[in-house]
């Protein structure tokens, strides 16, 4: 039996007060992860905006006691990947064979510059372009676990996909970081 | 144990392996001064890129809170198309619309035929002597009036003769 049809409900006064708490206490955060995803300003606020138009429109289907952020976090990112595939035509998915051969698994670059030795300057302007180098979800794995330090279960929940899959594309990020950061002194020279 | 991968260090740095996978990389780390770097180099990497983002912090631009306010006015003002589709297909509007639909489809083809052009009897009486004329043994129209079969050939003139003797001959052998 189908089920009964919701009324269209009016905009409530416990919808805008959930948007304005929503906004107030998770604002910043919000922005900092869409810009974090985004590397860039105007599209972190776009993204930003149409996150918290969404928060508005699903407010009911939010669960009380669940983690706010992680559910905000859930819809940046799934806007994130539409407006990506609205770009390009199409979203390349990073990695969608969790056992794919990893070439760069094994040998340690210990003999050259260890991160370590940065300075905090130097290694500023090294870790953004490292980033911006990134596919959109290594990033997004790379930003959850370590800046964020979620777990792996954590971020499966918010990029709606599998332990294996986050693990392969943070094995592939840090890689890619640590490559990245390494050799940046060779690629500019 | 062989040297620990890079892999197997990330994990063991997001608390990431089972229990006796994280005991064994923590004892072999205790063990192994080369394993041991390359764990601060993981541990210096993620430490590098929290410091970054912390450096890198924003404030949420004023600007932002005030356009989300004014997009929630004017969705308030207008309904989305999903809330006016979901609003003509309430029964309320979808059965009389289909009542009327229904009407239509009954009425209109009727007032469409009644306005067609009319054929005159008299055609079609013509048309059925012409046929006739041709058909052996057929109705010879001898009682159809004169008047109605003015335009057709006279049935006589027009009828195949037949041989009743070859008919007769055909039969019986």
């Amino acid at each position: 039996m189908a089920a009964p049809r919701k009324p269209i409900e009016p905009p409530s006064p416990e919808q805008d007060e959930f948007l304005r708490q929503a906004m107030e206490q998770y604002g910043k955060a919000t922005y900092n992860f869409a810009f974090r995803l985004t590397r860039n300003e105007a599209d972190a606020r776009d993204l930003t905006q149409d996150a918290f138009i969404r928060v508005y429109r699903a407010w009911r289907s939010f669960v009380p006691g669940t983690s706010f952020l992680s559910w905000i976090y859930r819809i940046v990112t799934n806007l994130h990947r539409d407006e990506l595939r609205r770009r390009k035509g199409r979203y390349q998915e990073e990695i969608p064979d969790d056992n794919a051969p990893q070439e760069y698994a094994g040998a340690r670059p210990l003999a050259v510059s260890p991160i370590e030795d940065y300075v905090e300057g130097q290694l500023g302007e090294r870790l953004s372009r490292a980033l911006e180098s990134l596919s959109p979800d290594q990033r997004q794995v790379v930003v959850l676990a370590d800046i964020e330090e979620r777990s792996y279960q954590e971020i499966a929940d918010i990029a709606e996909c599998s332990i294996g899959t986050v693990r392969s594309r943070l094995h592939r990020a840090r890689a890619q970081l640590r490559r990245f950061v390494l050799t940046y002194d060779k690629r500019t020279s | 144990m062989n040297h620990l991968t890079e892999d197997q260090l990330t994990d063991y740095l997001h608390h990431a392996l089972a229990p006796e996978d994280d005991a064994a990389v923590y004892a072999h780390v205790q063990s192994c001064a080369a394993c041991a770097a390359a764990l601060r180099e993981e541990i210096a990497l993620s430490e590098a890129l929290r410091r970054h983002a912390a450096a890198e912090e924003r404030e949420l631009p004023q600007g932002v809170v005030a356009t989300v306010w004014s997009r929630v006015a004017e969705m308030s003002a207008r309904p989305s198309l999903a809330d006016r589709l979901r609003d003509w297909f309430r029964p309320a509007v979808l059965v009389p619309v289909a009542a009327v639909v229904a009407l239509a489809l009954f009425f209109v083809p009727q007032l469409l035929h009644g306005t067609s052009p009319r054929i005159d009897a008299a055609y079609y009486l013509d048309d059925h002597a012409a046929v006739n004329g041709t058909i052996p043994f057929g109705d010879s129209s001898e009682t159809i009036p004169a008047t109605l079969t003015t335009n057709s050939v006279p049935v006589s003139a027009s009828a195949v003769a037949v041989d009743p003797v070859t008919l007769t001959a055909d039969a019986n052998p």
